[in-house]
């Protein structure tokens, strides 16, 4: 499985919050565990296989999420400071996942593949996502969300 | 006009509403429900005008809800909000009797596209 292009995700993106993040591939991938609070959406494919995580590191589901929903920039900072997303806001960074498989279906040969709600990286690294520690392919995306510095990572069994 | 939004992301729901807002259909009575079976039951007890639903629920997915919705003879104008956009799905959902298939991500502009033919 391959990872989209860049300017696939921002279009995206941008699509759903209305400002493009100017996401970039960046060659350095940090250990999941120094990504401390990251959250991960499973992908399925149409077996029910996992085969892939869409990974968004703390400040990029709070930013993500909260840009969704219309919130101010404000908003954006008080959660990360407190290290405590909204339950609506980690809704709507599932969604942000959800909508990252369209450019990864795009991508052709590529399984079908769809997410589930995200939950804890770690946890689902020691649990069904246990690739993740060794993965078979791995692509990080950063760029700028309201002023704070984001991650998503696309990480393959 | 009476819509019902079923999702089961709180935060789709409350995207979708506003989305139609954004797209100049204001004043609507909306009914939410969070999967399949939930809106199976809001399209018998609220006879929606309009469903919009996602494809891939618990419980029951869009597809099947389209379905038992069709094989109440219920006839609303039903339309599927969802990032599973391929030929072969936009055909499942076509002859199970939805009118329009939406792909996420989408834009006032674009929602206004499929469901303005269907508001009054």
């Amino acid at each position: 499985m391959d990872a989209p292009e860049a300017s696939a995700v921002n279009e995206i993106i941008e699509i759903l919050i209305g400002v493009d993040p100017g996401f970039e591939t960046v060659e350095e991938h940090p250990e999941i565990s120094d990504l401390k609070g990251s959250l991960a959406a499973l992908c399925l494919d149409d077996s029910d296989t996992p085969v892939a995580v869409i990974l968004l590191d703390f400040p990029a589901a709070v930013a993500l999420g909260s840009k969704l929903m219309m919130m101010p920039d404000g908003q954006v900072d008080e959660q990360i400071a407190e290290g405590q997303a909204q339950e609506i806001v980690l809704e709507a960074a599932s969604e942000v996942c959800n909508n990252l498989t369209v450019p990864i279906n795009q991508v052709e040969r590529n399984p079908h593949i769809r997410t589930l709600p995200i939950e804890s990286a770690e946890a689902l690294m020691s649990g069904q996502a246990a690739f993740m520690a060794a993965p078979g392919a791995r692509d990080d995306y950063v760029g700028t969300i309201s002023g704070t510095a984001t991650r998503i990572s696309i990480i393959r069994a | 006009m009476k819509i019902l939004i079923v999702d089961d992301s709180t935060a789709m729901r409350k995207i979708i509403i506003r989305t139609l807002r954004q797209a100049g259909f204001s004043g609507h009575e909306v009914v939410e429900a969070a999967d399949g079976a939930e809106g199976l039951e809001k399209a018998r007890s609220e006879s929606p005008d309009l469903v919009l639903s996602d494809w891939n629920m618990p419980n029951m997915s869009g597809i099947e809800f389209l379905k038992a919705v069709r094989a109440d003879g219920n006839q609303v104008v039903f339309g599927m909000i969802t990032t599973e956009g391929r030929p072969e799905q936009r055909a499942e959902a076509s002859v199970n009797g939805a009118q329009f298939l939406l792909a996420k991500p989408f834009t006032a502009d674009d929602l206004e596209r499929v469901i303005g033919d269907h508001m009054d």
